[in-house]
């Protein structure tokens, strides 16, 4: 558990290099730390959905819909910025002529942060409520989850108007004004610490209510759900919260991405953006915190060297057989790699060197 | 009443097309527990195959027969993606067993794979096949106009659900496959060698996707995504209808199909998904096994 600690700090140290490292010419390109800033949002989500299904057991399908949420409410404050308060183009476009409700609690900073946090506790809360109250789980949840995601996103593109559909919530900067070009280097720097501070204050978040008698139930109902009824305890409520939670860390993942990438499409929320991150935690090692942080690195990056040029191809064979080759060989992912099959791999190799001994001083006895 | 008959016959059109992918779903999600989410990849397949037919067609053989070519496909279709699903079978499902979620992801890697390789062979852009000249037109009674190629897919789907009938209750396989359904260690015990009926089910239920395949090259383009626009519906109608039970299938593709149909009649298309969900789940408050299922006293089903 210490040795998790470690990893993180090591992983948070190199990081918050990044930024000195572009400063001092050893990273040429400022898209590199943008780039990385956005891996963070997306480690950020992992985490959330490890919490629900590496520990909980519950594989949510859906959690793009809670990632866009919060990157929505995001970019409507920003977009309101841009525009000064005013109704923007694709508004006039759809034909309103006034701000809409909607947008109306997005003119201020601490309402849209305040709406980051509640609109998609409210909607997982009242999800997971139903859903959960009768037992409805496993494979079940998994396809209405989906389902979930899949009506949001047609959802948020017929509703143009508000959400300018397709095409979705464009040239917007960050909370802090632009981070583009040479000048504004030092506006990149702060949004880049403050995403990385809000990925420590997530790992601590989650390692703490992990380690607490709250995740050791969380567990407890991934194991046995059953038995966890059976001992009295209220299992829907905790998987409702645990839900709620994820879906909280994958809206607050959702805004700190909008940050970096200067724009959020109703793409973001579909099935296969969400089971991405499923990907994500799955080849990192689900169950373990770091893990689900090591596998949005390694992905990301891995897709960011590869899928240019002419390797796009390619990357859709690689993601698809490592991901089947990871259920199907590693469960742990990287961190069960490392952390048990590598170390029985090699006592085994050991015994077979001492083989001879210890086999006919058992038959003895 | 013309436009309600056109609404109808509509729902019924969708609904069957739904049914023809959700009855693979659901007999290996009845017998094995795994939700292959490789299976609107099977659909794919299956609509490709028949563009390759048609185009062995016209390279082969004479243009007096070249109509047949669709009749061809279809066992083709349904030949091929057996075989694949028996490859699938054996490399991947069989080596996850009782793990339903860990399948359900390790298929979707699979999917990911198949819609590749498919804009790989075939190109990005979709690809078109002509429907044979006995399919276009329609039948117009009081002025509501039924087109054959619907008609036909209907037909299709009669079939299809007759022999799936006549395989699960009227033959041994069948009887051996719902005692797998039932109760798998207890079978067993019986000496039913439930490998076997695993791989024969889960052939089955993707032959079953690549003749749904054919019947959607009928209806527009081909391209790699074109079963993902039907595997979410065929998803909720199994859920909602319940497993081991045909007629929990039937009941539940008849009822989103037309749901979906008569939703987005009055509203539109994308809210009468949101209205389909909120029946689903409205629905599962009340039966949070779907409507049928094979009942039991065991806790964990």
């Amino acid at each position: 558990m210490k040795k998790q600690n470690i990893c993180f700090t090591i992983i948070v140290l190199i990081l918050a290099a990044m930024p000195i490292l572009l400063q001092l010419g050893f990273i040429t390109a400022s898209s590199t730390v943008l780039f990385i800033g956005k891996c963070i949002a997306f480690a950020i989500v992992a985490m959330g959905l490890d919490l629900i299904w590496g520990y909980t057991g519950i594989l949510s399908l859906g959690h793009g819909l809670y990632f866009a949420l919060g990157g929505y409410a995001m970019a409507m404050y920003l977009k309101l910025q841009a525009t000064g308060g005013q109704i923007t183009d694709f508004m006039h476009i759809g034909g309103l002529t006034e701000l809409p409700m909607i947008w109306k609690p997005f003119l201020n900073l601490p309402l849209s942060i305040i709406m980051i946090f509640v609109i998609p506790a409210i909607v997982s809360g009242l999800i997971g409520y139903f859903i959960f109250k009768n037992r409805v789980k496993g494979v079940y949840f998994s396809i209405i989850s989906q389902a979930l995601t899949w009506a949001a996103y047609s959802i948020f593109i017929a509703l143009s108007p508000y959400t300018n559909g397709n095409v979705g919530i464009t040239e917007i900067q960050t909370i802090v004004g632009s981070i583009r070009g040479d000048k504004n280097r030092m506006n990149m720097f702060i949004v880049f610490y403050g995403a990385l501070i809000i990925m420590v204050l997530t790992y601590a978040l989650c390692r703490f209510s992990t380690s607490t008698k709250f995740g050791k139930l969380l567990i407890a109902i991934r194991d046995g759900e059953n038995r966890t009824y059976f001992s009295g305890y209220q299992v829907s409520h905790f998987k409702t919260f645990a839900y709620v939670l994820s879906a909280v860390i994958a809206a607050v993942a959702g805004a700190v991405f909008v940050n970096f990438n200067g724009s959020i499409t109703p793409s973001q929320m579909t099935i296969s953006y969400s089971i991405t991150m499923v990907i994500w935690v799955a080849v990192g090692g689900r169950g373990t915190i770091i893990g689900a942080i090591i596998g949005a690195f390694i992905i990301n990056l891995c897709e960011y060297n590869l899928s240019s040029g002419s390797l796009v191809d390619i990357w859709q064979y690689i993601i698809g057989l490592i991901f089947v080759i990871t259920i199907l060989f590693f469960k742990g992912g990287l961190v069960g790699l490392v952390r048990e099959q590598i170390p029985t791999f090699i006592s085994k190799l050991k015994n077979k060197s001492h083989a001879e001994t210890p086999v006919k001083s058992k038959k003895g006895a | 009443m013309q436009e309600f008959i056109n609404t109808l016959f509509n729902g019924l059109s969708l609904s069957s097309i739904i049914l023809l992918t959700s009855i693979g779903l659901a007999i290996t999600f009845g017998v094995m527990r795994i939700i292959n989410m490789a299976h609107g990849e099977f659909v794919m397949i299956g609509a490709y195959m028949t563009y390759v037919m048609q185009q062995i067609f016209n390279a082969f053989v004479p243009e007096a027969f070249g109509d047949f070519y669709y009749i061809a496909a279809i066992p083709f279709a349904f030949f091929v993606t057996f075989i694949l699903g028996a490859i699938l079978e054996k490399l991947v499902i069989s080596r996850l067993y009782g793990r339903e979620i860990d399948s359900l992801l390790a298929t979707w890697g699979i999917s990911l794979i198949l819609q590749q390789a498919a804009r790989s062979i075939f190109g990005a852009q979709g690809v078109n096949v002509n429907a044979p000249s006995f399919l276009s037109g329609g039948l117009t009674i009081n002025g509501c106009t039924f087109s054959y190629n619907r008609l036909f897919i209907m037909a299709l789907v009669l079939f299809c659900l007759f022999i799936v009938w006549f395989i699960m209750y009227r033959s041994s396989f069948g009887c051996q496959m719902r005692a797998v359904m039932q109760n798998r260690p207890m079978a067993q015990c019986m000496g039913i060698n439930s490998r076997r009926v695993d791989q024969m089910t889960f052939s089955i239920g993707s032959g079953l996707a690549g003749v749904a395949g054919c019947s959607l090259a009928l209806l527009g383009s081909i391209d790699s995504a074109v079963g993902q626009n039907y595997i979410v519906n065929s998803f909720m109608s199994v859920v909602l209808g319940g497993v081991g039970r045909l007629t929990g299938t039937v009941l539940g593709s008849t009822a989103i199909g037309s749901a979906s149909i008569f939703a987005e009649n009055y509203t539109s298309a994308t809210i009468a998904k949101a209205i389909v969900l909120f029946i689903v789940i409205l629905f599962l408050q009340k039966r949070p096994q779907g409507l049928f299922t094979i009942r039991s006293r065991s806790l964990d089903e």
